[in-house]
């Protein structure tokens, strides 16, 4: 196989539920773009619920959708056996995964910027810096799913842990926020707002960390029995 | 369906899994509330009254722990599929409905036995430090009322809602949905937080157990959208609340029934 047809097959792979979210979502968010004051939302609202759709939304999909590609494959047993390491294959799969959903959170957040709704987000940063909105924090959760999915070799408790770190994050704001450790770990600082100036610190914090949670899943990832004995979804 | 029933509580309950992932969260649930889950209030008056304290324990609990139960729930009923076996279980005499039943209350059971645990085992801890005995009767009161209706409801949610779509965009689903129809304030978007169709909501607490915050009536909120489904919290209202539940409960179990029995034709 050639290297182009091997990323065609792990596009193909990663599912059609983990390919449609990303841009359904961005979809809606033109629609509420479009058609928000038609709805009889308030432009503050819009924004925010724009805003949040890129910095809270799209994380939550990349997150879910990494924690549950391992060991989904048929007869990977046979794939345990070729030359190419699985862990080569699924980092291939999960680079194709964010990288489709990353296009899609540009896309996104080029609506924002289309419809000049940056404005009306108290936070919210300027220029290139808008796309770390939703990178930081989306990364954050897919290098978790990838660790939740590689430890637990479960993708049931992989996608339990992402979505139970999205809804504390979401419900216990004001204790994670109030010290400065978990706050430099808090994954909705532009919608939440944080101390000022710590933005760009916590969004740095949140991709820096995102590697070493990678680098825990890697010896993981190259334990085959894991993989064979683990639930499919 | 007692067999069924029997089988899936056991299969549930033995997975380690399901013990790690409620151990994991149970830590975390306990970390970021750590103030109000220790004294079990939310106020300064230090959570001495037994009833009041069971209550906050059973909020506290029903604001983390439902998203853990309904994922570990959703692969449940899409399982017999997926391994092949759906044709033959259906090939046998039992009755499906039955089967479905058992599967429903033995899966429901066994997931929610964690929180029944951490629930109990925080009222017995209460009972101690507090030295009121009573808290163990006035959780054994709370339990039943103000949890398990709502468990019951997304139970049944969770087990069937991966039969319309895949278990990925169902969690997703799933966790937006418990976030913006249990969680967020009422005023804050259209939802259904706060009202009588939300599995986690305080008409128990305030319409059965009389509990009152700075003499405000829980219902209805200033400028919040769909107020018509926040009725004044009343006993009369808890118990259709409880009602609602379970109907829904009823409802969706009856629905994935007639969507099983469609597509075997």
């Amino acid at each position: 196989m050639k290297p182009l047809d091997l990323w065609a097959h792990e596009l193909r792979r990663t599912g059609p539920a983990a390919l449609a979210g990303p841009p359904a979502l961005v979809l809606l968010m033109a629609l509420l773009s479009m058609f928000g004051a038609w709805l009889g939302s308030r432009e503050s609202t819009t924004a925010f619920m724009l805003a949040g759709a890129l910095e809270m939304a799209m994380p939550l999909i990349t997150g879910m959708a990494a924690a549950s590609s391992l060991g989904r494959d048929h007869a990977v047993e046979l794939q345990l056996t070729l030359p190419v390491s699985y862990r080569s294959t699924v980092l291939r799969r999960l680079a194709v995964m964010a990288g489709w959903t990353g296009l899609c959170a540009a896309a996104g957040s080029a609506v924002l910027t289309l419809g000049g709704w940056w404005a009306l987000v108290p936070g919210a940063p300027s220029g290139l810096a808008v796309q770390l909105v939703w990178l930081a924090p989306a990364l954050w959760l897919a290098a978790l799913g990838l660790l939740a999915s590689a430890a637990f070799g479960s993708a049931v408790a992989a996608t339990t842990t992402v979505a139970f770190v999205w809804i504390t994050e979401q419900v216990a704001t004001e204790t994670l926020q109030s010290v400065p450790a978990s706050r430099l770990f808090y994954l909705f600082a532009t919608m939440r707002g944080t101390v000022p100036g710590d933005w760009t610190a916590n969004r740095v914090v949140l991709l820096c960390t995102a590697v070493p949670l990678i680098a825990a899943a890697w010896p993981l990832l190259g334990r085959p029995e894991r993989i064979l004995g683990g639930e499919k979804e | 369906m007692i067999a069924t029933l029997r089988y899936e509580f056991l299969m549930q309950i033995r997975r380690p899994i399901m013990w790690i992932v409620y151990g994991l969260t149970y830590i975390t649930l306990v970390a970021v509330f750590w103030p109000a889950y220790r004294t079990l209030s939310f106020t300064d008056d230090g959570g001495h009254d037994p009833k009041l304290a069971m209550l906050t324990s059973a909020k506290l609990i029903m604001v983390l722990l439902p998203i853990v139960y309904g994922c570990l729930i959703a692969d449940r009923l899409i399982r017999d599929r997926r391994l092949g076996v759906a044709t033959i279980m259906d090939a046998s005499p039992a009755d499906p409905f039955g089967r479905l039943t058992g599967k429903y209350l033995g899966v429901c059971a066994a997931t929610a036995v964690p929180i029944a645990l951490a629930f109990f085992g925080r009222a017995v801890v209460y009972a101690m430090t507090e030295g009121k005995v009573e808290a163990l009767a006035w959780s054994v009161a709370v339990f039943p009322t103000a949890v398990l209706p709502g468990l019951a409801f997304l139970g049944a949610l969770a087990l069937a809602g991966p039969l319309l779509m895949p278990p990925l965009p169902f969690r997703v689903l799933f966790v937006a949905y418990w976030f913006w129809g249990n969680l967020i304030p009422a005023d804050m978007m259209p939802t259904l937080s706060h009202t009588i169709f939300a599995a986690s909501n305080e008409y128990v607490a305030y319409g059965l157990f009389g509990q009152t915050f700075e003499g405000l009536a829980y219902g209805p909120w200033p400028d919040a959208a769909l107020n018509a489904l926040r009725p004044v919290a009343s006993p009369a209202v808890a118990v259709l609340w409880m009602g609602v539940m379970v109907a829904l409960t009823i409802a969706i179990l009856l629905i994935t029934r007639l969507h099983a029995a469609r597509s075997e034709s």
